[in-house]
């Protein structure tokens, strides 16, 4: 091991084994309390749909997209039936003509 | 009086019935939550920083922020977990924003520190003294990495804790937090690279 990662296991070791003091100043929870803040924040409801409503964005976008596509893509079906009418419509006038 | 009623309250109560208390109007029951973790916040925000006034800042910024974010903790999870999230993020905060109002850098460790460092062998003889001195020592070389460096290479080298662990305390994916970990070493190797450099020049 060079000297280099010598060093930086050395003083990740002395960290570890001289962790820091867990001492609390005298009366520090009075402190704390007579700066509380005068009101706790409503829980917004946004709040948890949001991770929510984000996973799904993409599958929405991706529902938006196809929709567009379908009614760029595939014909109106009422022209269909229009057509299928007319060409039944003139296959029996000619039928009735002869 | 039996021995029982000289305990306050706070300290046969559980979290839960204290936020209970404290969501339900009565604010003293959060001197209960203050009082029983304080101890753990002062030594997580200790390893942030070593004036005492910036630890006690950390500390009471992160008793404000949970009071204000009580509604929020929800108590299938135990309260000190979502305290301990939420003073990684409020230690986070206050390495980034010594950061952005740091106007000088610190100098590189000097050759007395490195060749200090190179004498410690053996790390259980350690005393109060030599402590001290590789916690200021441990403390220049970390202050001169990035924020996200410093955080994740504390909370995996010197608290030990696994990357899942980071990973959930941070809010980072674990990809994340391996990546960073990775160049937090490299950095800090540099940086004790560096005084060898001088050393030898």
């Amino acid at each position: 091991m060079n000297k280099r990662s010598n060093r930086y296991y050395r003083l990740i070791e002395l960290g570890r084994h001289t962790p820091p003091s867990d001492d609390v100043p005298y009366a520090f929870q009075h402190r704390v309390m007579a700066n509380l803040p005068l009101a706790i924040e409503p829980v917004d409801p946004w709040f948890a749909w949001e991770p929510a409503l984000w996973k799904l964005a993409p599958v929405g976008a991706l529902l938006l997209m196809l929709a567009v596509a379908g009614n760029w893509w595939i014909p109106d079906s009422s022209t269909i039936t229009d057509e299928a009418d007319d060409v039944v419509t003139s296959t029996a006038m000619a039928v009735l003509q002869e | 009086m039996s021995d029982q009623s000289e305990i306050p309250s706070s300290e046969i109560r559980s979290d839960a019935e204290l936020v209970k208390t404290v969501l339900g109007g009565d604010v003293s029951g959060f001197e209960g939550l203050v009082a029983r973790h304080q101890p753990r916040l002062f030594a997580m925000a200790r390893r942030y920083s070593r004036s005492e006034s910036d630890v006690q800042d950390i500390v009471q910024d992160c008793f404000c922020k949970a009071f204000q974010k009580l509604a929020s903790y929800r108590s299938d999870a135990p309260f000190e977990h979502w305290l301990m999230k939420l003073a990684t993020h409020t230690c986070y905060d206050f390495l980034r924003n010594k950061q952005r109002n740091r106007e000088d850098t610190f100098a590189d460790l000097t050759d007395e520190q490195a060749n200090w460092l190179d004498r410690q062998q053996p790390i259980e003889g350690v005393n109060a003294d030599e402590a001290s001195a590789a916690r200021a020592l441990l403390d220049k070389a970390l202050a001169k990495l990035a924020p996200e460096q410093r955080l994740v290479l504390t909370l995996l080298e010197l608290e030990d804790k696994s990357v899942r662990e980071v990973a959930e305390l941070t809010g980072w994916n674990a990809t994340l937090v391996k990546v960073r970990a990775f160049r937090a070493r490299n950095a800090l190797k540099q940086v004790l690279a560096r005084m060898n450099v001088r050393k030898y020049l």
